[in-house]
């Protein structure tokens, strides 16, 4: 971790999360300490049954840990109702999913403001018109998902991640059901949120070419992190990758 | 195959809770209403063998006449009594007196007044243990004039005792007795709640019929004859003295007569039940398609599934029958039993005696209904789910149906519209039948259009939600419209009942308007005098007279109605005065309108018709007086609402040909200057010793019909209930299936920050939306239904036609609130779906 002055965007102290008990208890998340800095891509790798998806889940408000705290800035998430949790995602944290990402009877614009249109408001003018021109949209706005393609609906997904201001994006595999060139879009789209719009983005994949685009890259392995690397490439990522199989 | 299908039944048991309801509460209804039935036929059965038990024949008048849709019979002459003692086969012989009798309880009000209440009965009393069913319990039979007994029934719930005097009320007048004996009917304390008031035959023939008259007579053979041999005795000695127009029935005969006679009046009062019944299957079955629909929807991949691996598109086709077989005989079992309970309460209610009557016809025919109704609901789902391509297995494949539905969307909009045009020629041009054809097309067309109307509608009636509820207001709205077939299917099934409801209401409205009018326009009396409800006792004439000679009042027009033949066919006639046209707001067109003794006025439509003129004779043949010739002396018209019918007499033409010498009601006309207010002291006091006169102003009298009218829209209103509560179950099943296959977009919806409450909000939203679609067409439909009906019988009577819009803005709120409640459970369980299961439901 970089001794920087850089803040951190969410954390987690100690978190521990356990599935089922006694002898069937599976350990997802064995205890982790970990910082994501604010204005950073991050990637989170491991292998299956790694820990990666439980820990973004949780550092998302999704899930809730068997014994640690998670923070999103300063706020503790073991200490909110679930209806501050259900406000907190609404309003600070963004979202991109594999897929299904989309509400099938709104329109590309009405999803992109759907966190803001829950909270009864809307996104501030300006900043929703950056981030549609940013995305490639503007001649898509009124389309619905089914009129629009896979790429197409996940640049809408990512619209809507940064539409609301979040204080961090989190994105679950986001290009693995898209071709290889529609998903360097996606990605060129969310690096440039990070660069250009001071966002916090914290991805988990398990593809090393989507690892790349990252700033920095976490490996997980039974609930640990076992291994950190800054300035990924696709190789150095495949070899740390290969590593971690031994 | 079988075992896949009802394997695939128990794990989604829970999606066809409402199914299984539908068709419970259908068959409940059906199978309630059948056993009721049943039950109270044996009940009547066994009561009317009880009261011929111990009578052979009996002897009575074959001249019978429809009288105002009651058949009455002509009276026997006491000569005929001796005649059939001096039969040798014969043993005892008595004359049978019946009539109406009010027995008056201690606050000086007649009993059994009320409209829909047990019979109260008069007659005269037989010592004769086999011809009397009904036996003393306390005192004695009357032997004089004075003396009377009566029903233990009424004995218990007045007070009376032996030895009080009591009053009693019949056409001849009120009368006061002393009490000699209670008497009960075997078992029970009176045969099906009537009241009996029993005097001496000279009292009863005085009273209930005419002196030297008997209603029957009633016979017990010597030992060792048979029923058919006394019978046949009779009748030869009857002929051989020249009595005709008797007949002779065996008390076999007479018991049977009596019980398929009142089967038949029972059946009526079933059928109007049973009609409803059916309309609840009706909209069960909507529910059901519906039902069948989504779930074969859903499993469309486990379909492509065993089609892949080789189950044929009729094993497919069949399994789903079986479901749907399995479904339709538990629910009909189950809803059987509860129809029990229901009957079982319903006769507690009318306190029927007898226990339950549950025969195999009722249980199959109604078993068989709920059945039949699911399968052959289940079948269009089911071809459907054969269709399901293999490939579906493998990758999600949209069944493109786009072209037939604009086919059938094409078909409804045109058979609608051929209906509507029919509704409105019919009613235009006065065709009832044609209105009724008309309706019948319109909601075949609405049945078949409906996929391609709900959207557009349901859009317009979401879009104040939308607007007013933000973005939940906006999910709702666009989920409603949706699957539009979907919508469609749910909304007609509350659109039947709501359909129903309107209809009678607007019909309901528009009669009690029309009256109104007539009332206020034609009809110049001031006050009404009722005899107080159908006992069959009127008032007596000295009243009119009476109120003739008050200075406050104008004129007192009595008014009489029976019934004569004209060449066989029975024709309802108006007896009165001739101040009677004045109050009715009549003209006689022709002729005099005297109505002096002779003389018939007659109605200018049926005149015409049959070529009838001033001064013509027309021969009216009369039940207990027999034909009459009567001269024509006036021709009358007026407003088709106030009239009186096709002939008129006068009071005293009608007292030579029936012994009742009553009038049913009185209308009043006040002097100039006398305002009503000081009028109604003077009429009650001159009315009170007349204890069944009811003194009605004439907006009194417009609310009493109003009040009738409104029994019979409760009534309605009350079974139709059922078909809109299972109407709302099948919205219930509609939204929670529906949220069953959003599983994914609700966890998306939550995970971007949707409250809890905002997805039980748009849900409801949704439920709501779906409810008023039904509703709104419901409406349109009974409006329309309503209008084709009032406006074609304009002619007869209907003047106006009124929509009550309070009543349907209320209607279309319940159905809002009711949607509400509908989508309260599955709204519920989708705002407590785990986030992250949702999202990552596979």
């Amino acid at each position: 971790m970089h001794a920087t002055t850089t803040t951190i965007a969410a954390r987690a102290v100690a978190a521990r999360k356990v599935y089922g008990h006694g002898s069937t208890a599976v350990t997802a998340l064995d205890g982790i300490d970990v910082e994501l800095p604010a204005g950073r891509f991050t990637a989170v790798m491991g292998p299956s049954g790694s820990g990666k998806s439980t820990l973004m889940h949780c550092l998302a408000g999704l899930d809730d840990l068997t014994s640690g705290q998670v923070f999103v800035g300063e706020v503790d998430l073991s200490r909110l109702s679930e209806r501050e949790l259900t406000r907190l995602r609404r309003d600070r944290i963004g979202f991109v999913f594999q897929a299904y990402n989309l509400v099938p009877t709104l329109t590309a614009l009405e999803n992109i403001t759907l966190p803001a249109a829950l909270a009864g408001g809307s996104p501030d003018r300006g900043w929703l018109d950056a981030v549609i021109t940013a995305t490639g949209l503007s001649d898509r706005v009124k389309h619905r998902p089914a009129e629009l393609s896979g790429g197409q609906q996940q640049r809408v997904a990512v619209a809507r991640a940064l539409a609301n201001r979040p204080e961090i994006i989190f994105a679950d595999e986001p290009t693995g059901n898209l071709d290889s060139r529609t998903g360097a879009e996606i990605l060129g789209f969310m690096r440039q949120a990070v660069r250009e719009m001071g966002q916090t983005v914290v991805m988990v994949t398990h593809d090393p070419v989507a690892a790349s685009y990252a700033d920095a890259v976490l490996f997980l392995a039974d609930g640990q992190i076992v291994d950190l690397l800054f300035e990924p490439t696709p190789e150095l990522v495949l070899d740390r990758m290969k590593k971690l199989g031994d | 195959m079988r075992r896949i299908a009802l394997r695939g039944l128990l794990a989604h048991k829970g999606r066809l809770v409402a199914t299984f309801l539908a068709v419970a509460l259908g068959v409940a209804f059906i199978g309630g209403v059948l056993t009721l039935t049943d039950t109270m036929n044996r009940s009547f059965d066994d009561l009317f063998a009880d009261v011929y038990r111990g009578t052979d024949a009996v002897v009575r008048s074959d001249r019978t006449m429809t009288q105002y849709d009651e058949k009455a019979r002509a009276k026997l002459e006491a000569s005929t009594l001796e005649q059939v003692r001096s039969v040798p086969s014969v043993e005892v012989a008595e004359g049978g007196v019946e009539g109406s009798a009010r027995i008056i309880d201690r606050d000086g009000e007649p009993i059994g007044s009320s409209m829909f209440g047990p019979p109260t009965l008069g007659g005269n009393w037989s010592d004769d243990p086999d011809l009397n069913p009904f036996q003393v319990r306390e005192g004695r039979g009357p032997r004089s004039a004075g003396e009377i007994v009566i029903d233990a029934a009424t004995a218990k719930s007045t007070g009376f005792e032996v030895g009080d005097r009591v009053k009693v009320q019949t056409n001849a007048g009120v009368g006061e007795y002393e009490l000699v004996g209670i008497a009960g009917f075997g078992k029970v304390d009176s045969p099906a709640g009537a009241s009996y008031a029993f005097f001496t035959t000279a009292e009863a023939q005085k009273l209930l019929s005419e002196p030297d008259r008997f209603d029957s007579v009633s016979v017990v053979a010597r030992d060792g004859v048979s029923q058919a041999q006394v019978a046949s005795d009779i009748r030869r000695a009857l002929r051989a003295d020249h009595v005709d127009d008797v007949e002779v029935l065996t008390g076999q005969q007479v018991t049977e007569e009596s019980q398929s006679d009142l089967r038949g009046e029972l059946s009526f009062v079933t059928n109007f039940f049973l009609v409803f019944a059916v309309v609840a299957v009706v909209v069960g079955s909507f529910v059901i398609y519906n039902s069948f629909s989504i779930i074969v929807a859903q499993r469309t991949r486990e379909m492509a599934l065993l089609r892949a691996i080789g189950a044929s598109r009729r094993q497919v086709r069949r399994a789903v029958v079986v479901e749907a077989v399995a479904v339709g005989l538990v629910g009909s079992a189950i809803g059987f039993v509860l129809g029990l309970g229901i009957a079982t309460g319903l006769k507690g209610l009318l306190d029927v005696d007898a226990g339950l009557a549950v025969l195999p016809t009722a249980v199959a025919t109604a078993v068989g209904c709920g059945l039949v109704v699911t399968v052959l609901s289940a079948l269009v789902p089911a071809r459907r789910a054969s269709k399901v391509p293999p490939v579906a297995a493998m990758r999600h494949v949209a069944v493109d149906r786009s072209g037939r539905s604009r086919v059938r969307f094409a078909t409804g909009l045109a058979v609608g519209g051929l209906g509507v045009a029919s509704v409105v020629a019919g009613a235009t041009g006065g065709e009832l039948q044609r209105v009724g054809l008309g309706l019948i097309g319109t909601l075949v067309g609405l049945l078949l259009a409906g996929p391609g109307v709900a959207r557009p509608v349901s859009n317009a009636l979401g879009w104040p939600v939308a607007r007013l509820r933000g973005i939940t207001g906006q999910l709702a709205r666009a989920n409603a419209g949706r699957n539009p077939r979907r919508s469609a299917s749910t909304a007609q099934a509350l659109m039947i009942g709501m359909g129903i409801v309107a209809f009678f209401m607007v019909v309901n409205t528009s009669i009690r308007a029309s009256i109104d009018k007539t009332l206020d326009e034609d009809f110049a009396g001031d006050f009404i005098i009722d005899s107080g409800g159908l006992s069959g006792i009127g008032l007596p004439h000295e009243l009119a007279v009476k109120l003739g000679e008050l200075p406050e009042v104008a004129s007192a027009t009595p008014m009489r109605y029976d019934a004569a033949e004209l060449k066989g066919r029975s024709q309802n006639l108006t007896a009165t005065t001739s101040t009677a046209f004045g109050v009715f707001g009549l003209d006689v067109v022709q002729g005099s309108d005297a109505l002096d003794l002779g003389e018939v006025v007659v109605l200018k439509e049926t005149a015409t018709k049959r070529h009838l003129q001033v001064g013509d004779t027309v021969t009216l043949d009369f039940l207990d007086s027999g034909p009459t010739r009567l001269r024509v002396a006036g021709i009358y018209d007026g407003p088709e609402a106030s009239q009186l019918g096709s002939f008129i007499l006068g009071i005293d033409e009608l007292a030579r040909h029936v012994e009742n010498d009553s009038d049913y009601q009185i209308m009043i006309t006040l002097a100039d200057g006398t305002a009503p207010a000081e009028a109604k002291p003077v009429l009650d006091a001159v009315t009170k010793p007349y204890l069944s006169a009811d003194v009605q102003t004439v907006d009194d009298y417009s609310k009493s019909i109003g009040d009738q009218l409104d029994v019979i829209l409760n009534l309605v209103l009350g079974l139709t209930v059922l078909a809109i509560v299972i109407a709302m179950l099948g919205i219930t099943n509609t939204v929670a299936l529906s949220v069953l296959e959003r599983t994914r977009e609700l966890g998306l919806l939550r995970a971007v920050g949707m409250s809890r409450s905002q997805v039980r909000a748009a849900i409801r939203w949704e439920s709501v939306i779906i409810a008023l679609l039904g509703t709104s067409l419901g409406l349109a439909f009974g409006v329309l239904g309503g209008w084709g009906l009032v406006a074609s019988l304009k002619d007869d009577g209907f003047e106006v036609f009124r929509v009550p819009f309070g009543t349907l803005t209320g209607m279309t709120a319940l159905a809002a609130g009711l949607g509400t409640l509908a989508a309260l459970l599955p709204a519920w369980r989708a705002s407590r779906l785990n986030v992250l299961d949702a999202i990552e439901e596979a």
